[in-house]
């Protein structure tokens, strides 16, 4: 029997799409990445018909769309929320028919939608992705239908959720509202508390449990006069400011000490409770594995400490932890149900899901310029060498091959190379191209075989979601954290067979087989997807190099700057992102 | 303390009315505000008599920020709105009015000069016939293109700040489109209730009174800033492209109607169009007048009506029918329905000019006067409303007479307007056949531009081969070598100083019609450079390469601008045909894939027929769901270069599916509501057939070895 399903997450944070063609996930990516609006949750058109292309299958083709929430149990929350009216725009966000009414009419598919509830959604992102037969599950998040933390079992093809911790008691909303508290934006500037973080003293830790009491099992409760998330107006209330003795920060303004001890304290109060509850979690399933998602398992430092803290042995992390990695979720539990046996037990080997383009089309595209570049098609190892070269010199490399990543990291198919040694490529990268707050870290990625040696890590991390220690033999400044750790990714050839390749090379010229990986885009936009938008990108920075696929860009051989302006010029054309002060409950 | 206390330098009649407080109306209050600067300006140019300081300017003008330099208050363009600043006019400083008298002009793209902006514009003709050498009135150019009447309004107040002795008001193009702007989602559903309930006819008179209550706000504002305070305000009404400019066919959607006058629309526009091509005017002219009865909301029978009058020499019955083809984008179909001044615009401007006696120049007299009577087209007009230099001239000449009646200066009518050079006429009219030809016009009034341009002056050729290059090519246009070329070194200052060559991400069109007149008129002026153009339109576009996908916009688009509903990521065929542009190689085998479906056109007769080149290919049955197609094109019927191939949806039905009456959100939901669907692509792609042993063969499944079947690897 014919079973392609295809997953799909949309309308409230980060819309995505995923497609199992008979039991494989052969294709994944975010809206975003398309639209070029940063955390777009628009119904996600370009990426559903990027997942059928990629599939080779056709709307015809396919035998379910899971969606990943409940919209009818939403409303409810939503309701109680206090959100209501009737205005058109209102009306159209509450209404509980508009996902299948967008599938129907801007997808065009006619058959079966099965919907899931949000937490169970990225409950099996997590456990059927993870290839253990038996795990425990931890998802956390702001909010989905009520859910903010679920708790539950996996043992072969039962995924079982036995509680839940429910709105407005929520781990992800206090995370946010002391992000938001802090000047960065919700939904975006997490991330960003948690790299502020080492930089302070959790001398608030006090002020932060305040904000929060855990309780029996697995359940906490928030002191709502510090929140304000309920009435939607923004996400902190006057009682924080007072708890703290100190405004919020005005967005973008200078960092003070107090900003980095509160988020040095919530970060503390975080992985304390995430501590207490894997470890009932662990109690009550008596498994070995670990599974979590929701957006907090992004919080790769707390990750990392459970992990040597908690009681379990292994864990795994789904690598599109927030909203985005639902559509796999719920696309593993319609074939679960629709076929009657879960996906085969096969871990996630990598995320290169997106879309790749063909060389010949690039050199198209390039002869069309006025660059100069060179051309390896054929010669794979002279490419390697001339990049591995450079970044030995000290170049900033925009690297482009294969299929693009899904989830927010950049994982050798569309990242920002240099070398991690220098004491000054933080700044020279942040300066160049990234344009984001200098107290953030960026990655390193390593070849796997080698990861011991230079850090205290010893299993494989590929997805770039555990913190360890550097312990290093040479120093890596550019990828060291404040508090002497870094966020590793490891790579294979088995994966990422030139990415691997790179890494050897310059390990052969510098004995040192790591490099600092990160995102290839600008700040406030997504990710570069096709080979324009990594040329857009390459232009309009001052990254040294592109390495575009069988391609290579010298800066230093081009004036770019008429096509920098150009270039800008059109960006004018396009939407600006979505960013948001309160977190969209609706 | 102050030396100067305010008591002190309070002039008494200030005083009193403050002390009068509520005794005095704020009209009053601003109109002693006035004398009493004018007063203060009168004492600060006086020998001898200490200069007053300004008063601090506290807002911007438009893009430029008030600063205090050398000495005064000046206003310079802001660094923070540089994005805006192609917009508005290149002047890098406002300063504090001097002893020439100062009239401000604001407005629209119209006003700008667009196409020929910086070069020449209306402002800067207007001052040379004011008087520019005999120390004439300065004119402060304060238009900008794509201005809304929100904005207008805005700088209208603003600019009052630069002591204008007279304000001249050239708009009216874009003030239906401020509507739609400020159409809210409670707006959305009185307007589909007044539509369900009373009619469309109901819906349109609704929303004219919502734009005539926005126009009359504007203009009372007007007054009340300028008017009232003994400013002169001239307005100009615009005119449109009567004669030239045809309805786009994103602008021919046709309307949802009952299911027998969908049938009866469609053939009657069929059997009209074939009268007219048999030179059967009063048959032609007798369907034109039952499409319009069946649909007043589409321009194509007001258009057939127009040709037919024309024909017969009835140049007002035409004109008539002209204006209301042009008023039919009230409900806007594409988001490139083109500025325009609607009768409603129009009608409420002269009334209120009359009741308030306003001056105002009004275009369509003044045009129709200059050309005895004939139609205002291509003489007149760049584009849909966009002046040449001789309909700037015009309209320059109007407004100068105006003004120098309002504000007492010596009479010149021997005053002549000054013309372009030959060189920026050239680029004028190049750049507007690029911007006619990406909003729908065909390739006669192309192929006229472009030869007018090379007429002109014979180095636009230069340009033109540049232009040709780059659209030609699939990789976006910013990026392409010949696009630098042609926008480096000031090539090109006019068309948004070049930026109008640029599109939105995704949205490239191939050009074909465009291009094709291009190389045309070069050809004609000694520039052939067709072979290489063609091949190059193989190479980029050709299936000869690899499977094409039909949908993309090189192949499925002609002009910019979608229909305004939600984006779906399926195509929607929102006519009874739709085109597609395949490029191949004469006589080569062509394997067409389609998946399609035809919701609720189920009539057991019903045909989705595919045509190529005018040429019959297959006939595929209705379908309700989607459905899949694999259609061979002999090659016989494959030209050279650029084919159309051409997919007729089926329109009889009685059994079609009726719309969910619902209550729209947003503008986007209204209008999918209004307008027809006939069809609907999921997958359109075109490839060289697969040899033996390929993919197509095992359903629909990849080809590895030639690449060319249904779909990639996964």
């Amino acid at each position: 029997m014919r079973n392609n399903i295809i997953g799909i997450s949309a309308l409230y944070h980060d819309a995505a799409c995923c497609i199992l063609k008979e039991g494989k996930l052969a294709a994944a990516a975010q809206e975003e990445r398309f639209s070029r609006i940063k955390n777009d949750p628009s119904m996600p058109r370009q990426a559903f018909m990027f997942c059928l292309e990629q599939a080779g299958l056709t709307l015809p083709d396919i035998d379910c769309v899971a969606y990943y929430e409940d919209p009818a149990k939403k409303l409810a929350r939503q309701l109680w929320s206090g959100y209501a009216g009737n205005s058109g725009e209102m009306l159209k966000k509450l209404d509980p028919h508009r996902p299948a009414d967008e599938i129907r009419s801007l997808l065009g598919y006619e058959g079966p939608i099965r919907y899931y509830d949000h937490h169970l959604s990225h409950a099996a992102s997590s456990y059927y992705y993870s290839g253990f037969e038996h795990a425990a599950i931890l998802t956390v998040d702001g909010v989905g239908e009520w859910a903010t933390t679920t708790y539950g079992v996996g043992e072969g093809a039962q995924l079982r959720l036995f509680e839940e911790v429910h709105f407005p008691d929520s781990i992800g909303l206090l995370y946010s509202t002391l992000t938001s508290y802090l000047g960065f934006k919700v939904n975006n500037g997490e991330y960003k508390v948690m790299g502020l973080a080492p930089y302070g003293k959790p001398v608030y830790k006090d002020h932060i449990r305040k904000l929060i009491r855990t309780a029996e099992g697995g359940q906490f409760s928030l002191d709502l006069k510090y929140f304000d998330f309920v009435a939607g107006a923004k996400m902190y209330s006057p009682e924080l400011i007072a708890l703290f003795d100190l405004p919020a920060r005005v967005p973008e303004s200078a960092f003070e000490s107090i900003h980095a001890d509160i988020a040095r304290s919530l970060q503390a109060v975080l992985e304390e409770v995430l501590l207490e509850k894997v470890n009932y979690l662990h109690a009550k399933t008596g498994a070995e594995n670990l599974c979590m998602a929701g957006g907090v398992a992004l919080n790769c430092v707390a990750n990392g400490r459970l992990l040597r803290e908690g009681p379990f042995k292994k864990l795994f992390v789904q690598p599109a932890a927030n909203d985005a990695g639902c559509a796999l979720g719920a696309a593993a539990l319609a074939h679960l149900e629709l076929t009657d046996r879960p996906l085969p037990p096969r871990r996630l080997e990598h995320v290169y899901l997106g879309p790749s383009y063909d060389s010949r089309d690039i050199s198209r595209m390039l002869s069309a310029t006025s660059l100069t570049y060179r051309d390896y098609r054929g010669d794979a190892d002279e490419l390697i060498r001339q990049t591995a070269a450079r970044l030995a010199e000290g170049k900033v490399i925009g690297w482009f091959d294969g299929r693009m990543e899904f989830g927010p990291r950049s994982l050798g198919a569309r990242s920002i190379l240099a070398d991690p040694r220098d004491p000054q490529m933080r700044d020279r990268v942040n300066a160049m191209v990234k344009k984001r707050e200098g107290f953030r870290p960026f990655a390193p990625a390593v070849l796997n075989e080698r990861k011991s040696e230079f850090f205290a890590l010893d299993h494989d991390s590929p997805f770039m979601l555990e913190v360890c220690q550097v312990d290093s033999p040479i120093a890596l400044p550019a990828i060291t954290h404040v508090d002497g750790s870094a966020r590793v990714q490891t790579v294979t050839g088995q994966t990422n067979p030139r990415f691997a390749r790179l890494l050897t090379e310059f390990d052969r010229l510098t004995g040192c087989p790591i490099l600092l990986n990160t995102s290839f885009n600008v700040r406030s936009e997504p990710i570069v997807c096709t080979p324009e938008d990594a040329l857009n990108c390459f232009i309009t920075t001052n990254i040294d190099t592109l390495v575009l696929q069988d391609f290579l860009i010298d800066r230093s051989e081009n004036n770019l700057y008429f096509l920098e302006w150009l270039i800008n010029q059109q960006r004018e054309k396009n939407q600006p992102a979505i960013q948001q002060d309160v977190y969209t409950f609706i | 303390m102050n030396p100067m206390s305010e008591n002190e330098t309070q002039p008494a009649a200030s005083r009193a009315g403050r002390e009068e407080g509520n005794k005095t109306g704020a009209g009053e209050l601003d109109i002693l505000a006035a004398k009493l600067k004018a007063r203060i300006n009168r004492i600060a140019r006086t020998p001898g008599v200490e200069k007053v300081p300004p008063a601090v300017p506290t807002t911007p003008v438009g893009i430029w920020k008030p600063v205090f330099e050398e000495g005064q208050w000046q206003f310079v363009r802001d660094e923070a709105m540089k994005n805006e600043w192609m917009h508005w006019a290149g002047t890098p400083k406002l300063f504090p009015k001097g002893t020439r008298q100062r009239v401000v002009l604001v407005g629209e793209s119209v006003a700008r000069g667009y196409l020929y902006d910086p070069y020449f514009t209306p402002a800067r003709v207007l001052e040379h016939l004011l008087g520019e050498g005999r120390s004439g009135p300065e004119v402060i150019d304060l238009a900008r293109v794509s201005i809304d009447l929100n904005d207008l309004k805005n700088l209208c107040a603003q600019c009052a700040v630069l002591e204008p002795d007279a304000l001249v008001i050239f708009a009216g193009n874009n003030w239906h489109m401020t509507l739609y702007r400020s159409i809210a989602g409670k707006d959305c559903q009185e307007l589909a209730r007044v539509n369900q309930q009373e009619g469309l006819e109901a819906m349109w008179r609704l929303i004219n009174s919502r734009l005539q209550a926005m126009i009359v706000d504007f203009v009372e504002s007007i007054r009340g800033q300028y008017v009232a305070k003994g400013i002169p305000v001239v307005f100009i009404l615009p005119e449109f492209n009567l004669l030239d400019w045809k309805s786009t066919p994103a602008e021919q959607l046709i309307t949802h109607m009952e299911d027998e006058d969908t049938v009866r629309w469609i053939d009657t526009y069929q059997a009209a169009r074939a009268a007219q091509a048999a030179g059967l005017m009063p048959q032609a002219a007798a369907a034109g007048q039952q499409l319009i009865a069946l649909d007043f909301n589409n321009p194509l029978g007001y258009e057939i009506m127009a040709q037919c009058k024309l024909a017969a020499g009835e140049t007002e019955r035409a004109q008539y029918y002209l204006e209301k083809a042009r008023d039919t984008t009230l409900v806007s179909r594409s988001t490139a329905s083109q500025s325009r001044v609607l009768s409603i615009t129009r009608a409420t401007l002269l009334e209120l000019a009359d009741r308030y006696a306003l001056p105002l120049v009004d275009l369509p007299v003044l045009f129709k006067a200059h050309l005895d009577g004939a139609l205002p087209g291509r003489r007149l007009f760049l584009d849909y409303c966009h002046l040449t230099s001789e309909g700037i001239g015009i309209a320059m000449k109007a407004a100068a007479t105006r003004l120098a009646g309002l504000m007492q200066l010596p009479a010149d009518p021997e005053a002549v307007a000054g013309q372009p050079s030959a060189e920026v006429e050239a680029k004028a009219y190049f750049c507007a056949a690029v911007h006619n030809a990406h909003y729908g016009q065909s390739y006669d009034i192309l192929h006229y531009l472009c030869a007018y341009a090379l007429d002109a002056w014979p180095g636009i050729a230069e340009l033109m081969v540049q232009y040709v290059d780059f659209a030609t090519r699939k990789a976006s246009n910013a990026l392409c070598q010949s696009h630098q070329a042609l926008v480096t070194n000031h090539a090109v200052e006019n068309y948004n100083r070049g930026m109008g060559f640029l599109h939105a991400r995704d949205r490239k069109l191939m050009d074909v019609e465009l291009v094709d007149a291009i190389l045309s008129a070069l050809a004609d002026h000694g520039v052939d450079i067709r072979a290489r153009i063609h091949a190059l339109r193989k190479e980029e576009h050709g299936i000869m390469h690899g499977r094409v996908d039909l949908l993309e916009s090189f192949y499925a688009q002609t002009m910019y601008g979608h229909f305004p509903g939600q984006t779906h990521a399926i195509f929607q065929a929102r006519n009874f045909f739709s085109q597609f542009t395949l490029v191949a190689e004469a006589g080569l085998d062509t394997v067409l894939r389609l998946i399609y479906r035809t919701p609720g056109r189920n009539d057991p007769g019903g045909l989705v027929t595919l045509e190529i080149n005018g040429r019959h290919l297959s006939s595929l049955p209705c379908s309700e769901a989607w459905s899949g197609a694999t259609v061979p094109v002999p090659g016989a019927l494959v030209q050279e270069g650029v084919n159309t191939l051409t997919v007729r949806w089926p329109y009889r039905s009685k059994n079609l599916r009726k719309r969910a009456v619902s209550l729209p959100a947003d503008v986007g939901e209204l209008l999918n509501g209004l307008f027809e669907v006939f069809g609907e692509i999921h997958q359109l792609t075109a490839a060289t057939p697969a040899p033996d042993g390929c993919g197509e063969k095992t359903a629909g499944e990849t080809c590895r070895k030639c690449g060319s079947c249904a779909a990639r690897p996964a």
